[in-house]
């Protein structure tokens, strides 16, 4: 089971990962653009000229490049060889997979040309929008990802990590304002050849895999990197609450927390260090989540989350809460409460091992969702690195974490939050 | 699946197999529909999972879970068909896979669990008793503030009024505190009671797991199944009519049509779960129809679960507010187009190919085989190859004359109006 990821650079750049297990009997392809719908790519140099876009630019490409390739809408390809098949876009990439038993080597190629090559027109972006649009409104239908949003947009002053949509897609104003030349600029630039990932995973022989996606290359256009990022000035928080209107019935907070001097350590012992500290302070049942239901601060459980990027590393809070201040000051409070135990830190590594030792289980969803995390790790299993892991180290880490830069979304129930019933 | 791979002794069933991390125990208790039991069986299961004779804090019931490898337990009640269930599951890491025994040990706090609750002196702890009835109040009224939910709930209500489901549905935030708030300890303690001595079903042990380690499991979980084979046929009528709903809090609409299996038997379940495919695959009519051909959605699919819903099939898309009357010609036009042979013929062929496929590789994912162990154990279908089997068998004459059967009667319409100009 142990780490089986073969890593290889390809002749133009592009990262290939090959997962060979004998005892996969479908084989599963995703390829992956470390571009998604963060609005860090929003501006950006193409061939030295300043351009400003979109932010649902990234997913209507997801959209774009499958569904109308020269191929015809290649997911309906996909679907007639009854594959499992998908695109996706989060804030940092986007997706394409498929998991299939028979046409694999056509497939690799179909896939791999159509983005590589794509021949998508301006009534092709006009097909595309009908279904984003309705995308769009079941996303801002929906509390966590519309305060998330708002949390993200107001992170930062000098950067609108999502846009006033407060939808990472967009909305159908947005939507609608998206044209060819925009898609064609972002193409240009996050879609060169040193920003794709490939993985293939499955019963094959390693070297004539390499050796047939080398081949498929030759044969198309380069995409040689023209792209030079924007230089951001972050700035303070953007607005340090945020209410918004919705149904609920207490208040919905998303508490957002950002740190951005945290040297020294790796993405991956990031995400593994605040984890624990997350965990320990507030997981289900932990004195300080009872607490709180006891006082009636909140009215559910908080669930947290991790996310870091290219500026800084972000951590979110979410709750049902009946009053707020006490919420953001006893979550600050406890942050800060140096109660870490060496005790749980082992248990806790117990846990992080047997979720790495599950994964042998679930190797096709793992591999599937493998480009969202690649910042974070490469490897099929991260066993070796959780037994590194040390309490001291953590501490260590824990000494550089600051809380003082918060931003609170706040959904509110609406004041004419009824329903109407015509018969 | 292979049945040589298993045997049985007192309604627990034991399948062993190499190859996978997860060990799977589950056992189930036979329970009543009737609305205050349901909520008794809520508030015994958070109580058992929250404090013990042995482990007071539920702090120390987490540590527990994590040192035995992030063991999974958890106690739910759910629905099948016309019978409810309260489900004991326990999930190990294969002990095999890290080197370390903890398989009896692991077992044995289980068994704490479940059968060593905290009935200190015959009572419940108070804080904790109290704390899960402010909690299961509170995640009602967060349920029901939400709007996707609202809608699902209002759609049962309002077009299946007869359906076991409906029993339990409380819409109404005081009518739910008021049960909640009446049920002391002592009927927490009686249910608990009852379920433990005279209520056990049936079981099951999955995965790479001996002879001996099953005899473990049998020492510390001794049930012996007093029930036999259970019938869950649960044949509700359909509404006939249409509603509307308008929300002005949502931006997205939802249509659903409902529609009676005229004539159901689960004996054709196969068949069923064909046109099911052929209506929400993404080569499905519901994606050809109202997606690729006239724009008018993201996702719509449908649902035929033989469980929730007796012969029940339930059309459902995602819409703009405006496009109801377009969405429902689609939706007709979708259930025409089932009954031409063409159509059909082309449908089937990829349907069946599909299911062939899935067969092949039907023992690769653990949860496939556990699946099917459950099916096989609890009686609820008949196992892949008789599946298999009878898919293969079905003509494109089958499928149109079981659509005849299939009658239109309720149309529900969530409108979502709101405007953020």
């Amino acid at each position: 089971m142990r780490n089986k990821m073969i890593k290889k650079t390809l002749k133009n750049g592009v990262r290939l990962y090959l997962y060979v297990d004998e005892s996969m009997k479908r084989i599963l392809v995703n390829y992956g653009i470390l571009y998604g719908s963060s609005g860090e790519y929003s501006s950006f140099y193409l061939d030295g000229e300043h351009k400003h876009v979109l932010t649902g630019c990234a997913h209507f490409l997801e959209h774009l490049l499958l569904e109308h390739s020269k191929y015809g809408n290649l997911y309906h390809k996909f679907a007639d060889r009854k594959y499992a098949k998908n695109g996706g876009t989060s804030m940092e990439t986007t997706n394409y997979y498929f998991i299939g038993l028979e046409n694999i080597k056509e497939s690799i190629k179909e896939l791999i040309s159509a983005i590589q090559d794509p021949v998508f027109t301006n009534e092709d972006i006009i097909k595309s929008s009908e279904a984003i649009i309705s995308e769009t409104r079941i996303v801002k239908d929906n509390k966590f990802r519309v305060a998330r949003a708002i949390v993200d947009r107001n992170f930062y002053d000098g950067l609108e990590l999502v846009d006033e949509t407060l939808c990472f897609i967009g909305d159908e104003n947005t939507t609608k304002r998206i044209y060819y030349e925009m898609l064609q600029n972002c193409y240009d630039a996050f879609y060169s050849d040193d920003n794709k990932v490939l993985l293939v995973a499955g019963n094959f022989d390693a070297e004539e895999m390499t050796c047939y996606i080398e081949s498929i290359y030759d044969e198309l256009p380069k995409r040689e990197n023209r792209m030079k990022p924007y230089e951001y000035q972050l700035g303070n928080i953007r607005k340090e609450s945020q209410i918004y209107y919705m149904s609920v019935e207490d208040d919905y907070v998303s508490l957002g927390i950002r740190n951005n001097d945290i040297l020294g350590f790796s993405e991956k012992e990031i995400a593994f260090y605040m984890d624990y500290i997350l965990d320990s302070k507030f997981c289900v049942g932990s004195d300080f989540v009872e607490f709180l239901k006891k006082k009636s601060v909140v009215s559910s459980d908080l669930s947290r989350y991790v996310y870091t990027n290219s500026f800084g590393t972000h951590i979110y809070f979410n709750a049902s809460c009946k009053d707020v201040k006490l919420f953001v000051d006893s979550v600050k409070e406890e942050l800060k409460n140096e109660n870490l135990s060496k005790e749980y830190f082992e248990l806790y590594k117990k846990k992080m091992i047997a979720n790495e030792a599950f994964k042998l289980d679930y190797k096709y969803e793992i591999l599937r969702n493998f480009i969202f995390r690649i910042s974070i790790s490469d490897d099929f299993d991260d066993i070796d690195f959780i037994k590194s892991m040390s309490f001291d180290r953590c501490i260590e880490f824990y000494k550089t974490l600051n809380f003082d830069k918060i931003t609170v979304a706040i959904i509110r129930k609406m004041d004419n939050c009824k329903t109407l019933v015509l018969d | 699946m292979n049945l040589d791979n298993m045997f049985e002794k007192d309604g627990m069933y034991f399948y062993s197999v190499k190859g996978f991390a997860s060990i799977k125990m589950e056992l189930r208790f036979t329970m009543s529909n009737e609305r205050a039991d349901v909520i008794k069986a809520r508030l015994l299961l958070m109580y058992l999972m929250k404090t013990n004779n042995k482990y007071t804090f539920y702090k120390d019931i987490r540590d527990k879970l994590k040192e035995f490898y992030n063991m999974y337990l958890n106690i739910d009640e759910s629905k099948v068909g016309s019978k409810r269930f309260v489900i004991f599951t326990v999930k190990l890491l294969n002990p095999k896979l890290i080197d370390e025994d903890y398989f009896e040990d692991a077992i044995a706090f289980a068994r704490d669990i479940l059968f060593d609750p905290n009935f200190r002196d015959g009572k419940l702890d108070k804080d904790v008793f109290e704390q899960i009835k402010k909690d299961i109040i509170n995640k009602k009224i967060i349920n029901l503030a939400n709007p996707k939910t609202k809608a699902q709930i209002n759609l049962l209500i309002e077009a299946l009024p007869k359906c076991n489901l409906n029993k339990n549905i409380i819409v109404d935030i005081e009518e739910f505190k008021t049960i909640v708030e009446s049920i002391t300890e002592n009927d927490i303690i009686d249910f608990y009671n009852d379920l433990i001595s005279n209520s056990f079903f049936r079981g099951f042990v999955f995965g790479d797991v001996n002879e001996e380690e099953f005899s473990i499991i049998r020492k510390y979980f001794p049930f012996k199944s007093s029930v036999t084979n259970l019938d869950y046929t649960d044949f509700v009528d359909v509404n006939i009519g249409e509603k509307e709903l308008i929300d002005e809090t949502i931006k997205d609409s939802t249509l659903n049509v409902v529609y009676q299996i005229n004539n159901y038997s689960l004996d054709k379940w196969y068949l069923y779960r064909i046109i099911q495919v052929m209506l929400s695959n993404s080569n499905g009519l519901c994606h050809k129809v109202l997606r690729n051909e006239r724009g008018l959605v993201y996702s719509a699919g449908s649902y035929i679960n033989k469980y929730r819903f007796w012969g029940i099939i339930i059309l459902g898309a995602s819409i703009s507010q405006y496009d109801k009357e377009k969405c429902l010609e689609g939706i007709r036009e979708i259930f025409n187009l089932l009954k031409d042979e063409k159509v059909v013929n082309e449908l089937l062929s990829f349907v069946k190919d599909k299911f062939n496929q899935d067969y092949l590789v039907r023992d690769e994912l653990v949860n496939n085989l556990i699946d099917e162990v459950e099916y096989y154990v609890f009686n609820e279908r008949p196992l892949q190859e008789k599946l298999h089997n009878l898919t293969n068998s079905v003509t494109s004459q089958d499928i149109i004359n079981e659509v005849s059967n299939i009658e239109e009667k309720f149309i529900y319409f969530y409108k979502g109006v709101k405007n953020e100009k």
